[in-house]
């Protein structure tokens, strides 16, 4: 029995070579080139930065971070499609150097419903994949009627893939993991791009999906309330780095220390940020959400400094501004609140 | 509950991608309408053009007639260009379409996924083969009297090896030199020197001794040679220049030959595509564009 049913070892990834400027015609593109080769510049870039990770079997764990963190460079070492530089991995308890085929078929990864054969129909396409992992057709048959169930889509089995909403196929892309079943499921961003009503069922599913089979979960994601609502545990990555492990709850934990004032206005405009930062010390950090930015509707979120409290400051700020204020409140922190504060940067 | 890994059956696995591409062949019915008459329009215009008696006294190695000579070069020429390009367009296609990343995540082999993705090239090469030989054949009076069709197969079976060999470099070259874009350097020269200096169309004693060599560097001619040889009656008359140098039957020789290339090319072909893979995996460019 494996204690740990993927583990990294100080895993690193990097990528050599900086992108070359928007095109701006021959001559300038070659003496670019040429210019680096005589220098010899070759930026490097750390996507995965000494990763030590440990995720237990049937947990579903979520890595979370910006966009450009390492998130998806992580998943793809994990899953072969990458050689790491230093370190190395166990999937299943098999190591990502020397036994690829075995990690390859003890994880399944879905990235988006690109792949999908459009001549084929749902369940058409899903016999593909589950032969690909080894099926036999009688199982893969019933498996597939049984996601299907599942997901709700025993009426679109028969349809093409050109036939269906966007959601519909992200449905499809992730019943093909929970089809061949393997001990580990990597799911990439499952949810970007898709309206909020779609991202609601979808998460609903992978939760539904997740406690019906048993199969561990390795989720990425930049929406950090997606990670606190599914997932066991969270790590959040920046810049290559995991910066902190722990479940949602845990996380918070650590900024419990800092109090978090929520302030809800009318007539708010950016520039306001930077201001609110300066009236006082005690402000670590200034997060906005603008809701309407025809009417300025905002909602801030203001850090500050354990055991101080700037409430009156920041509503006479805001009224010398000539912003509306609908309510200000002391609150409890999000996900997105310990990003802030153990990476000390705003999620973008 | 989940399962433990489990690994594809080789067979099984070839069969499903198989049965995918000749689906996705049949799916759009116009395209398959032109590509069939396409085939039609071919031998029409090699049928007009035989009617002008070309090749004159230059066929007599291959039994004298310029219809046969022209449909065995065709036939030929189109498997072993099927050859050349499966590999690269296995990889491109599944590259293009967003679905490589998840075919090397699965756990099929990178053998299993070259032979997967390129069976279905060889039955649209043989279906138009087989139009070739018995509309040839009805039309046009195809007829091989003395041939020996075992030779024959050894030779399309040497050239199969052989293309494959330079195919999979052609493969390797997307993204050991980034040739994405739908050509690379390698089927690009084979291609041109099949056409110009192998003998599709036109039998190679027209040409001059020193472009003639040039065919030489390429296994098609030497296929092109050894199974018109091997369909027609055989004669001893030397074709390619080669043959006049090496003391051997021109068969003997194409033979050898072909061995030697094949036994060269194969695994050297192989060794570059597994690097490029590799490569591409090491630097993050599997799936991406730029």
């Amino acid at each position: 029995m494996i204690s740990h049913i993927i583990e990294t070892f100080d895993l690193t990834k990097r990528f050599k070579g900086k992108p070359l400027e928007p095109w701006k015609g021959w001559a300038d593109q070659l003496t670019e080139i040429l210019k680096r080769r005589i220098k010899g510049e070759r930026k490097v870039t750390v996507a995965v930065d000494h990763v030590i990770l440990k995720v237990k079997s049937g947990e579903f764990f979520g890595i979370v971070g910006p966009n450009g963190a390492g998130k998806t460079t992580l998943i793809k070492l994990l899953t072969c499609l990458l050689y790491p530089d230093e370190g190395t991995a166990t999937v299943n308890g098999y190591d990502i150097r020397k036994d690829r085929k075995m990690v390859k078929a003890s994880s399944s990864l879905i990235c988006g419903w690109w792949g999908t054969l459009f001549n084929r129909t749902v369940r058409q396409n899903l016999l593909f994949w589950g032969k690909m992992f080894g099926l036999d057709e009688k199982t893969a048959n019933e498996r597939i009627s049984r996601v299907l169930d599942v997901l709700l889509m025993k009426e679109k089995a028969d349809e093409l893939p050109w036939h269906l909403s966007s959601g519909m196929r992200q449905k499809m892309a992730l019943a093909k993991a929970f089809l061949v079943r393997t001990p580990i499921v990597f799911l990439d961003e499952p949810t970007i791009g898709l309206d909020p009503n779609v991202a609601y069922s979808i998460r609903k599913f992978i939760k539904e999906l997740n406690e019906e089979f048993g199969q561990t979960i390795f989720m990425s994601t930049h929406y950090m309330f997606e990670a606190e609502v599914l997932c066991d545990r969270v790590a959040i990555m920046n810049e290559g780095k995991i910066v902190s492990v722990g479940s949602p709850q845990e996380l918070k934990n650590l900024v419990r220390k800092s109090n978090i004032l929520e302030v809800k206005v009318l007539d708010y405009y950016e520039e306001l940020r930077n201001k609110l930062k300066e009236i006082s010390e005690s402000i670590l950090e200034v997060t906005e959400l603008i809701e309407d930015p025809v009417i300025g509707k905002a909602s801030l979120r203001i850090h500050i400094k354990e055991k101080e409290n700037v409430t009156q400051e920041v509503l006479n700020f805001l009224e010398d501004a000539e912003c509306r204020v609908r309510y200000a409140k002391n609150i409890g922190p999000t996900l997105e609140d310990v990003f802030i504060t153990v990476t000390g940067k705003r999620l973008e | 509950m989940a399962d433990e890994g489990r690994i594809p059956r080789t067979r099984e696995v070839i069969w499903i991608f198989l049965k995918r591409d000749l689906k996705l062949w049949t799916y759009f019915k116009l395209n398959f309408a032109i590509e069939l008459a396409g085939v039609f329009s071919n031998l029409l215009i090699y049928s007009v053009i035989a009617s002008f008696r070309p090749g004159g006294e230059f066929l007599a190695a291959y039994g004298g007639d310029y219809v046969t000579f022209v449909i065995v070069g065709l036939a030929v020429n189109e498997l072993l260009m099927t050859s050349l390009s499966a590999p690269y367009y296995g990889v491109m296609n599944s590259f293009w379409s967003n679905r490589l990343e998840l075919l090397m995540m699965s756990p099929i082999s990178l053998q299993v996924f070259v032979v997967g993705t390129s069976l279905g090239g060889y039955v649209r090469s043989f279906f138009r083969i087989l139009i070739y030989v018995v509309f040839g054949s009805l039309m046009f009076g195809l007829r091989f009297p003395a041939a020996n069709y075992g030779l024959a197969s050894l030779f399309l079976a040497l050239g199969i090896l052989a293309s494959t060999g330079l195919g999979l470099m052609a493969a390797s070259m997307i993204y050991l030199v980034d040739a994405r874009g739908g050509q690379d350097p390698i089927r690009w020269i084979v291609g041109i020197l099949s056409g110009l200096v192998s003998g599709v169309y036109f039998p190679l004693q027209a040409l001059p001794e020193s472009v003639r060599w040039i065919g030489c560097f390429i296994p098609n001619s030497y296929v092109l040679d050894g199974a018109r040889r091997a369909l027609s009656m055989r004669t001893a008359q030397a074709t390619l220049p080669i043959q006049q140098v090496l003391p051997f039957d021109p068969l003997v020789t194409n033979a050898v030959l072909l061995i030697f290339y094949l036994s060269s090319v194969l695994p050297l072909g192989w060794y570059m595509f597994r690097k490029g893979i590799s490569e591409a995996k090491k630097d993050g460019r599997l799936s991406r564009w730029v």
